[in-house]
């Protein structure tokens, strides 16, 4: 047991690797919310007038909610007024060529282990990075621009393909669907856009990099992807944060729009700011995300890595409205110290033959709560509906606490949905199995997690797989005994 | 719930706690008060309440109840009770009019002679040391609007205590008879019962109502289970079709308790079972079985905690639903394991078959755990019949209807399967034979 104790103990001790802040200069609205600015930021990114008045609904919507309370996390009053909603880095960046691109950001890139060069020489990975709020870096834009691809930052998007943004912001993720999305209608900052045309099959894994830099800067990432017949995208996002005492709020919202045969696959790491190890500081990480098969046989599929912020309260979810459409969700969530995670997805089944298929896996350790929230709803219409949900939680230490609040409604009789969840600790057994192989405690605690999430880290691709295997060590570096 | 709500009870327990002259003095009335405020803070749950969002019992009596009325006194005759009771089982047999204790109607076999049954009344004026030791002991679940509300007008009902180190074969049947045939009735029967330790019983609640004027019981039980006692509480819910029926059930267990709950729901408006377990002593088990076959609309809900504060015990919950018609089903099953109860076991599994597209089901399984050392799971499915398994029988002659009936009735079997009293079984099979043909 006393080693158990040291293991417990090493992990709180482990520092987070990514805190640090870089010094750019930048040009910020003033601190606080009112319709002033709501217009600051619209100005700010010369948006035309119809976006100014939504972005002003939004806000006006926003007033008239109250911050949920339904989730299973405890946090001090969010004071709306203390933050400040938009800053954006003062030097005018050129994106001709990566040598134009500030210096000191492309440290800060390489320090993420993310150097564009880097990127763009091995592993083909176009990188749309994003610090803080604007974009300032674009790469393998005209190689995507051969394809018919437009994957830029939401306020080009917003200047130069303004038909496609009118006709699909906000039709998955309306203004007055919850607080945050209200809230991150009216003051989002940037974000990335992405369109895929019929029929294109995007050759290669975009991803965008989201950093929160600027002191007190809440970031309001508004993504569009707009999946068009037949076309495949595999979108990436991965997030780090430096190190801060107070805490930032953080609340994007992510739209995903599939038309018929389409597929789209979306794959986070976060691992943003967890907080000190006594709970001081950290990110709130308040996302909505939601996905719409609109045509038959869409799919879409969330995978989800998230080990950082001090809460975290996202529900990627799927409207399977298509017939023959599938959802799919795969989510490691790590919670450690003070954490607090509420998590999980939907799935409304309304097309005919839908099928969803849910694997979610917690871990909890140190005075962390980790809960796993999901519902899945079958229309009374969605005929031969399949759901698949899988819940499984892991304990490490006897102070934290796993939930489980998975929502099963059926109005149909030709559903079959399956729910089933387990919650243990690693198995004395399985350990001693490792140790009579001669396998260290920690090696073997290593190894069992990793078999644990295996399922979900299988669906990243190839080079956030080993990012996220990476961080799943740290995050729980000697854990459990 | 509005203001008006409120006022209709303030106006009632006015007027009860005039009736109740000296009763005023005892700590027992001291609860009630406590309750009544509660039910004045937190007013009866409505639909944004997360526990009652599928059930919107509130709603439902506001509108077909006139609240405010008194109920009637009881006109029944013997035949119309008589025809109302659970026959053919072996046992005691206890009956409650309006929920009062008819000791005239009632017959206590030679068996439990030695077991103490008062009335609610009674154990209040003669037995008031025993009855506030027990009585609103498992209160700490929450604050239930409708728990309050039959706290706050505690009157009818029953006390039954057993004595230590007792083995009882036969069961004790509670028929509660309501009479609905001049006009509406709301009733608040409570239920009280001790069991000593090492003793070991069966109960079986059988509510029926007569008339056709609309009906609710909002019943409140409470166990509580001395050391190594062995509990098994049968529920049968098939009453009549204004009939809503309420109940907050709480069970209370020690050291080495072994409980089992069943809860059988087949007719009615309404029904909602509230099922409070707590596990507050080692190497305990504590059963939780359920059948609900519904159909017409009838909404059953069941919603069960089961609270594990001490370690090494085991829990096991099986819930099935049958759903045809425009029936709805609601099941939410929570498992707390505190950060003591180490090493506990705690499983849960929910069922249904949905036999008709306008049928709903809303279930919610659900764990929170706060201890590591321990296993845990829940299952639930929701599904159809298996067109292969039909084919199967009907490829060797047996017609559609037939062969449904078969694999619905072995559904339900696991649950018959687990019933204690062999007359029983029977005739709960005897009620799916005859709704699934």
């Amino acid at each position: 047991m006393s080693k158990d104790a040291a293991i417990l103990d090493q992990i709180t001790s482990s520092e987070y690797k990514y805190g640090f802040e870089s010094n750019i200069d930048s040009e910020s609205a003033p601190m606080g919310l009112n319709e002033e600015t709501v217009r600051f930021i619209s100005a700010k990114k010369e948006e035309p007038e119809w976006l100014l008045e939504w972005r002003l609904k939004a806000y006006r919507h926003w007033l008239t909610l109250k911050e949920p309370t339904w989730a299973n996390i405890k946090h001090p009053p969010i004071d709306y007024q203390g933050i400040i909603y938009y800053s954006a880095p003062k030097k005018k960046i050129t994106l001709d060529s990566l040598d134009d691109v500030d210096p000191e950001l492309r440290e800060t890139f390489k320090k993420l282990g993310i150097s564009l060069d880097e990127q763009k020489r091995l592993t083909g990975v176009a990188v749309d990075a994003v610090l803080d709020s604007v974009s300032v870096a674009t790469t393998f834009k005209d190689k995507l621009g051969e394809l018919g691809i437009i994957f830029c930052s939401f306020s080009e998007a917003v200047k130069e393909h303004p038909d496609l943004i009118k006709k699909y912001l906000g039709s998955v993720v309306p203004i007055n669907d919850n607080y945050f999305s209200a809230l991150n209608s009216a003051v989002f900052s940037d974000g990335s856009f992405c369109y895929i045309p019929k029929g294109v099959r995007c050759p290669m894994e975009l991803s965008t990099y989201f950093r929160i830099n600027a002191a007190n800067t809440g970031q309001f990432e508004r993504t569009l992807i707009i999946a068009d017949e037949g076309s495949y995208v595999s979108y990436l996002e991965g997030c780090t944060a430096p190190m801060r005492d107070e805490n930032q709020l953080h609340a994007a919202v992510v739209e995903i729009f599939a038309a018929k045969d389409a597929e789209v696959k979306y794959s986070t790491v976060q691992n943003w700011y967890p907080g000190s190890k006594e709970g001081k500081g950290g990110i709130y990480n308040f996302v909505t995300k939601r996905g719409i098969c609109s045509g038959d046989n869409a799919k879409i599929s969330w995978t989800q890595v998230e080990t950082g912020s001090a809460i975290t309260w996202k529900y990627p979810s799927c409207i399977l409205k298509g017939n023959n459409s599938i959802g799919e969700f795969y989510s490691v969530a790590v919670t450690n110290n003070y954490q607090q995670a509420d998590t999980g997805t939907k799935m409304i089944h309304i097309g005919k033959n839908t099928k969803s298929r849910i694997v979610s896996k917690g871990i909890s350790a140190g005075k962390s709560q980790n809960s796993y929230r999901g519902q899945v709803r079958v229309m009374r219409k969605a005929e031969n509906a399949r759901n698949y949900s899988q819940c499984d939680s892991l304990l490490m230490g006897d102070q934290c606490g796993a939930h489980t609040f998975p929502y099963i409604d059926i109005d149909n009789k030709s559903a079959h949905v399956e729910h089933e969840a387990t919650t243990s600790k690693i198995g004395e057994d399985q350990i001693f199995y490792c140790n009579q192989r001669g396998i260290a405690t920690e090696d073997a605690v290593a190894l069992i997690v990793n078999g644990y999430a295996k399922e979900v880290l299988n669906q990243l691709p190839m080079e956030f797989a080993v990012e996220a295997q990476k961080l799943l060590a740290l995050t729980l570096e000697g854990s459990v005994g | 719930m509005g203001k008006k709500l409120n006022e209709i009870f303030a106006s009632q327990f006015q007027s009860f706690e005039n009736r109740l002259n000296g009763e005023k003095q005892m700590p027992v009335h001291k609860l009630r008060k406590d309750a009544f405020e509660a039910l004045q803070s937190t007013g009866l749950p409505d639909n944004k309440n997360e526990e009652y969002r599928f059930t919107r019992l509130t709603t439902l009596l506001e509108r077909s109840f006139n609240l405010s009325q008194q109920n009637p006194e009881q006109s029944l005759t013997k035949d119309q009770i008589d025809g109302r009771m659970m026959k053919d089982i072996d046992g005691s047999s206890l009956v409650f009019l309006n929920g009062v204790y008819s000791k005239e109607q009632s017959v206590i076999a030679s068996e439990h002679q030695d077991i103490t049954i008062d009335s609610l009344q009674d154990a209040i004026k003669y037995d008031s040391e025993c009855f506030e030791h027990y009585f609103n002991k498992t209160k700490s679940y929450g604050n239930d609007g409708f728990l309050s509300w039959n706290t706050a007008f505690t009157e009818t009902g029953v006390k039954i205590s057993v004595e230590s180190n007792r083995t009882y074969e036969k069961p004790i049947v509670l028929n509660f008879i309501t009479d609905a045939t001049g006009q509406q009735f709301i009733g608040n029967p409570r239920i009280l019962i001790q069991i000593g330790e090492n003793s070991e019983i069966t109960f079986l609640e059988n509510f029926k109502t007569i008339g056709d004027f609309p009906a609710f019981n909002n019943l409140a039980l409470e166990i509580i289970s001395e050391k190594a006692s062995r509990v098994k509480y049968i529920k049968i819910q098939d009453d009549g079709d204004n009939t809503i029926h309420m109940s907050n059930s709480m069970v209370y267990q020690t050291d080495a308790c072994n409980v089992s709950m069943f809860a059988f729901t087949f007719s009615g408006k309404m029904v909602r079972n509230n099922l409070n377990v707590v596990v507050d002593g080692e190497g305990c088990e504590a059963n939780m079985y359920g059948l609900y076959l519904l159909n017409g609309t009838t909404h059953a809900d069941n919603h069960t905690v089961v609270d594990h504060r001490k370690p090494n015990s085991v829990s096991n919950e099986l819930y099935k639903g049958i759903l045809d018609d425009k029936s709805r089903g609601v099941f939410n099953g929570k498992i707390y394991v505190r950060q003591l109860a180490q090493k506990t076991n705690a499983f849960q599994s929910n069922n249904n078959i949905l036999l008709s597209n306008d049928a709903t089901i809303n279930t919610k399984p659900q764990l929170e755990i706060w201890a590591d050392d321990v296993k845990c799971s829940h299952g639930c499915t929701t599904g159809q019949l298996d067109d292969e398994q039909l084919f199967y029988l009907r490829s060797r002659g047996i017609d559609k209807d037939r062969a449904i009936g078969i694999l619905l009735q072995a559904f339900a079997n696991d649950i018959f399967d687990k019933t204690p009293v062999k007359e029983l079984r029977s005739y709960l099979e005897e009620i799916v034979m005859d709704r699934l043909n």
